[in-house]
Parts: structure tokens; C-alpha cells; sequence
């Protein structure tokens, strides 16, 4: 009962049910949130591999397993492929079944011997957004591009907010000759031109995901430094810090138990407006050549496969990347602006 | 009587630039303070704002920021060792178990974003060797004892949801959870109002005559509520001691000038204009001090001497010390 009337009365309630009744922003995090979850199925909504197969009185699970073409009687030198399968078994009509996935087209797979015509191809009844100019389906990469992107946005801000929020916690806990070794640090750190940076690394070295992630946090960290040092410098005057002080508190529980949680605001207004600016980047650097090698499903290379052309007439492979890229990054906006409103001290003194 | 703390010759000193001449200047915001505090007492602090006596008490406690202030030298004595010396891990443990201080800012001196039971919970897990729920209940026992009746469902709050006064008895909950012997109250009452502020200090009291305490340094610029609580009292001025004795005492024979003048200024003595006494001029800048006496420009029974050298601490009566040429016969009659 009581622990109930607490938490409604917590600052974090507060804030979270002032961003409630920013409708917006609301049911966008809630529509992002769970796309961003279904993503994770994709392998069981958009995908080659058939879910179950009942073959011969035994069952088959390729989503998860591979199995040799021969377990299926299909002359191939890896895996059969299951769309000709699955149209075997049901002309012959017997007791078994392929339960195919909702879109049976999976985002890495070469389609050209059953593609009529050379590829990129336009829209169709079978791909419904075309394929791209290795005869893969469009649709199927443009929803694996968003589970990468989302991911990749998230992942770049969680480790250089952490990086850059401790950064800027030291600095402005210890203050004096620390604050000025990172301050000048960051200075500097920050003036690197670093698109250049990435373009000669990536020269000599091919990212994946997880070194692209590790080389994106290096060069972002800096940015959120100054704010949290701002408000670490406000918040260790205040006198509940020399309460802690004078209660025997170590130094370290200080800055994580009282200091850092009350610097949360910029780091929380800015995140999701840092996610945006991360998942721009990676399209940005995919378009340019430099960023997830393939065939990583991305929206930049889609883009580039229709801008390489001198016409518009791979129009689906520029539209659709942009159409994706726009939605999800206005969505993640939206929560931005309701996080901002809801940290915006001002708006609780409006009188009415 | 036994010394619980013995502050001995402490000199904390700021550090400024002047602006004009781009100079570092050093401020003395306590130059020399020599002060016991003894066994069963409250020890008041009386002066005006910037005469020291806040930096007095921080000192007490390294609350000093570096660089910008240093307790440059001096030593602090709490039962026979010295707590300047102290440093990391030995300092955490007298801060909150031996000596705890309670601040003048109600609204600030409280985490917001952690719950009473969570912050009164930290100080005693960090001292007493209790489990979180041991030390749950001894919180609202505490907190009951301090005069916060619905302390079971109230603990969880968050301090916004608390008034002022509230949020000085929790501060005080607070200070007492590891059992101190030693509480310095650094204006605790100035931000209350003066119902509030009663309820406060009686509340100090009582917790002193329960022995939940042995002393109290009290730091105030009120002298009424020094003769209505205190023991003992010293009286600064521009970072020094210039009056020390039993309360009982000052009240009756006021021996310093400055003390007279914060007797005659307390708003329940008026003279027979029914007009408050007010000590002419302001507190110096602690940038720019007299030469001799630092109140000799405001004094009303200055003399030559006054201006030229500094008197020192001298013992007039037993136990009762006072900075003022006026008590120094020796040197007059130089």
C-alpha cells in the first residue's frame, strides 16, 4: 500500500506520467518499442526457412537447423530451397507439409534463377518491394535494415552516454586539474573530422558490426561530457552531497547513489535525438561505402544501388530505404520531444 | 569537566584573486580559533554572517573545497586524536558515527531523488553493522522519536513531500542514525519559522537529556536562542574568537564590545526610544581588515591602541576569555 503511494510520488513518476499526457511522443515509443521487439522475430515472419517441415513421418525445424538438401530428396550443394519445396509437397499432396514463413523471402538470399528478368526488378506480387541489383528481396532487407539500424542506434548511444557520462562525472566531481585534463582532452578529441577518420580506418580495416559500434562510440562519447559535467558541478555544491559527505559516504557512492541521479535529465533528453543522429550516420556511412560490410542488410546501401544508377528508375530501392529511415526516425523523435517535455523543470511553474 | 573536542590554533584560509590587481589575496576566514567543547554541553557559536563560524565547524569536519579553501594549519582534537589527520577511509568513519553536522538548508540538505528510508538507511548500514531491514526499523524509531508520528507509512516518501520543518527533524533522524557523540547544528533553524524553529531546538534539547548525545556545537547568529539553549558560548568576529564563557555569564557581564552590541541589537531589548540597538557599519570584507583590532572601526569604546596592534585572548575571569584592549591592563599601562 504504502510502497504504491510512493512510487506515484517519485520523480521519475512524475516525469513518466507527464510524458504519458504527451500523446505523441507516447505512442510513438510504444509503436517503436514494439516494432523494434517483432524485429527480433523476424527469422519467424520474413525468412526462407520454413518454420516446420513434416517430410517422410519426420519433422524438420530449418528456422533453426540446417539440413543437407539430400534429407529432402533436392538435388542442390547446400540447402534445398524451400519455396520449390514446399510447391512439390503440395502438388503431390501426401502427409506432408512445409509451413512456410508469413513472407517466405529471406533478406541474404540470391534470387536469380527464379528471377525472370535481370536484376534489380520492380515491385511484384511475389517481392513485394522488388529486389535489389543482386536479386535480393527488398522488402526482407528493409526489415532486417531496421533491426540493424535500431540496434546499432541504441547500441552506439547506450556505450557513448556511459563513456561520456562517466567521463563527464569525473571531470566534474574532482573539478580542478582532472576537470582540465578532460576538458582540453575532450576539446581535442572532438575536433578530429572524424567521417574522414572512419573512411581511413575503414580502408585498412573491414568493420562488422560490433568494431563499427566500438569505432562510432570512440568518436561520439564527447558530446554528452559537458552536459553531465554541468550538471555534476550544480549538483556537488548542493548541500544533500555534503549531507553524504558528512554521513560517512564514500566518494564513490556519492557520485552513483546521489549525484549521478540527479544529473539524469540531459543525459535522458538526449538520448533518443542521439539514437536518430547515430542511425542517420550508419545509413550515411552504409550509402557511402563505409559502413556495415555486406551482406549486412542496410537501408544506405539500398540507397546507393539506386542513386549508382543515372535515371531514377531503380526508384524502390531509393524510396523505400527513405520511407523506412523517415518513419523510424521521426517516431524515435517524437519520444525525444515527450522525454524533453517531461524533463522540462519550467513547464511544472506554469500556472494555469 | 572532559574535553570531547579541542580545536587548537586552526587557521582555514580561502584563496582569491583580487580583480583590480590581479593578485591572490588570502582571506582568513578563520585565523587562529582556539576552542574546546566539552562533555554534556551545548557549545554556542554566535557571530554574524561571514565571521567564520560556519568555516569553523566544515573545518571541523575537512568539508573545506579544495583548492580553492585550505585548512592550512591547526590541529582538531576528538578524544585525543587528531581528526585533521585523518584522511579516506579513517575520515568516513568518524564523519556521521562520531561527529554529524545538520546544515541550515531544509530544502537542499535531503537527496530528492532517493526516499527517507532510503537516505536515514545509508548512514546506518555505512556505520553500525545492521542488515537493511534491522536498520529500516531503527529508522522509524528514530523517526518517531524525532516527532514524526506517522513515521511507518511516511518513510517512504520522497523529501519534497515534507515541509520544512519536517524535512529538519528527518535531517536531525539523519544525523542521529549512527549515534554520535558530537552533533554541530550549523544554523539548523535560521531557514524556519520561529514556532517551528521552537519545536526544533526543544527537540535538540530533550534528544541531549536522553543522553542521545554528549555535546552539541550549536552555530547561530541568534543570541537569544543562545542564552534559551546553549551552555557555553563563543562569540566571533572576522574569523576570530573574541569572546568565550558560560552563558549564564555573558548574559549578566559582557565584557566585549561586539558582545554588548549583539546583546543590546537582540530585538527583545529595546531602549527607552523602543528602538532596536543597531552595531554601526557592517561586517568587514574579509579582504580589506583593520590593522588592529578587526573591530575597532565599529567599536564604540575604541582607543589608539585599538587601531595599531591586535589584543590577544586573555582570561578575565575563570573560564571566561576575552580579545579587547580594553581588559588588557598590562598593555595599557605600557
Amino acid at each position: 500500500m504504502s510502497k504504491n503511494k510512493s512510487n506515484i510520488n517519485s520523480l521519475f513518476h512524475k516525469r513518466w506520467s507527464k510524458f504519458k499526457l504527451h500523446k505523441r511522443g507516447f505512442y510513438s515509443l510504444f509503436v517503436i518499442l514494439v516494432l523494434y521487439a517483432l524485429s527480433f522475430l523476424l527469422p519467424f515472419i520474413v525468412n526462407k526457412d520454413p518454420l516446420i517441415i513434416k517430410y517422410n513421418g519426420n519433422y524438420y525445424f530449418p528456422v533453426f537447423k540446417y539440413y543437407s538438401a539430400a534429407t529432402f530428396n533436392v538435388q542442390s550443394n547446400s540447402e534445398a530451397n524451400y519455396r520449390k519445396l514446399k510447391q512439390t509437397i503440395d502438388e503431390k499432396n501426401k502427409d506432408n507439409f512445409v509451413l512456410m514463413p508469413l513472407y517466405p523471402y529471406g533478406p541474404n538470399e540470391n534470387l536469380l534463377d527464379e528471377l525472370n528478368s535481370m536484376p534489380p526488378n520492380p515491385p511484384a506480387k511475389n517481392n513485394w518491394f522488388g529486389t535489389d541489383d543482386r536479386g535480393r528481396d527488398v522488402f526482407a532487407r528493409v526489415l532486417y535494415g531496421f533491426n540493424i539500424s535500431v540496434s546499432f542506434g541504441l547500441l552506439v548511444t547506450l556505450f557513448s552516454f556511459m563513456l561520456g557520462t562517466l567521463a563527464g562525472a569525473l571531470s566534474g566531481f574532482y573539478g580542478g586539474k582532472t576537470d582540465m585534463f578532460f576538458q582540453r582532452a575532450v576539446e581535442i578529441w572532438s575536433a578530429l573530422p572524424f567521417l574522414y577518420l572512419i573512411i581511413i580506418l575503414s580502408s585498412f580495416i573491414t568493420p562488422g558490426f560490433s568494431l563499427l559500434t566500438f569505432i562510432l562510440v570512440l568518436l561520439n562519447w564527447v558530446g554528452i561530457t559537458l552536459y553531465v559535467r554541468g550538471e555534476v558541478l550544480r549538483e556537488k555544491a548542493k548541500e544533500y552531497v555534503f549531507a553524504a559527505y558528512v554521513s560517512g559516504s564514500s566518494k564513490f557512492r556519492i557520485i552513483t547513489r546521489h549525484i549521478l541521479p540527479n544529473s539524469i535529465s540531459p543525459i535522458v533528453t538526449f538520448a533518443p535525438f542521439a539514437v536518430v543522429g547515430n542511425i542517420a550516420l550508419l545509413v550515411a556511412l552504409d550509402f557511402l561505402g563505409f559502413g556495415l560490410q555486406p551482406p549486412t542488410a542496410s537501408w544506405g546501401q539500398l540507397i546507393q544501388q539506386g542513386m549508382s544508377y543515372p535515371t531514377l528508375d531503380r526508384w524502390w530501392l531509393i524510396i523505400i530505404p527513405l520511407i523506412f529511415q523517415f518513419i523510424t526516425l521521426i517516431l524515435i523523435v517524437f519520444v525525444g520531444e515527450g522525454f524533453r517535455d517531461a524533463f522540462d523543470s519550467k513547464q511544472y511553474s506554469r500556472l494555469k | 569537566m572532559k574535553k570531547i573536542l579541542q580545536i587548537l590554533n586552526l587557521k582555514t584560509y580561502f584563496f582569491a584573486v583580487d580583480e583590480k590587481s590581479n593578485k591572490e589575496i588570502i582571506l582568513k576566514a578563520v585565523d587562529d580559533v582556539s576552542l574546546d567543547v566539552y562533555e554534556d554541553e551545548i557549545l554556542g557559536i554566535v557571530g554574524e554572517s561571514g565571521s567564520g563560524k560556519t568555516v569553523t565547524a566544515q573545518s571541523i569536519m575537512q568539508l573545506i573545497p579544495e583548492p580553492s579553501g585550505k585548512i592550512v594549519s591547526g590541529e582538531i582534537f576528538y578524544k585525543r586524536e587528531d581528526v585533521l589527520k585523518k584522511h579516506g577511509e579513517e575520515l568516513r568513519k568518524i564523519r556521521g558515527k562520531d561527529i554529524a553536522y545538520i546544515f541550515q538548508e531544509t530544502y537542499s540538505s535531503l537527496n530528492p531523488v532517493l526516499t527517507i528510508e532510503e537516505q536515514i538507511c545509508e548512514v546506518i548500514t555505512t556505520h553500525l553493522d545492521k542488515s537493511y531491514d534491522e536498520a529500516r526499523q531503527i529508522s522509524v524509531d528514530l523517526l518517531i522519536s524525532m516527532g514524526i508520528k506517522d513515521a511507518k507509512d511516511r518513510i517512504k516518501d520522497y523529501p519534497h513531500q515534507f515541509s520544512g520543518g519536517m524535512r529538519q527533524r528527518i535531517a536531525l533522524a539523519m544525523a542521529l542514525a549512527a549515534k554520535p557523540s558530537l552533533l554541530i547544528a550549523d544554523e539548523p533553524t535560521t531557514m524556519l519559522d520561529v514556532t517551528i524553529q521552537k519545536q526544533i531546538l526543544d527537540l535538540l534539547l530533550s534528544i541531549k537529556k536522553n543522553k542521545q548525545l554528549t555535546s552539541v556545537i550549536f552555530i547561530t547568529h541568534n543570541l537569544g536562542l543562545v542564552s534559551k539553549y546553549c551552555d557555553r558560548v563563543a562569540v566571533m568576529y572576522a574569523g576570530k574568537i573574541q569572546e568565550v564563557s558560560s552563558v549564564s555569564e555573558i548574559m549578566k557581564t559582557p565584557l566585549h564590545p561586539y558582545t554588548k552590541g549583539l546583546l543590546s541589537a537582540s530585538a527583545f531589548l529595546k531602549d527607552k526610544d523602543n528602538k532596536v540597538y543597531t552595531i554601526p557599519g557592517n561586517t568587514p570584507s574579509l579582504k580589506e581588515l583593520p590593522r588592529g583590532c578587526k573591530f575597532c572601526n565599529r567599536c564604540s569604546e575604541a582607543f589608539d591602541k585599538c587601531f595599531i596592534s591586535e589584543p590577544d585572548l586573555i582570561e578575565i575571569n575563570p573560564n571566561h576569555f576575552v580579545r579587547c584592549h580594553l581588559y588588557q591592563e598590562t598593555n595599557i599601562n605600557e
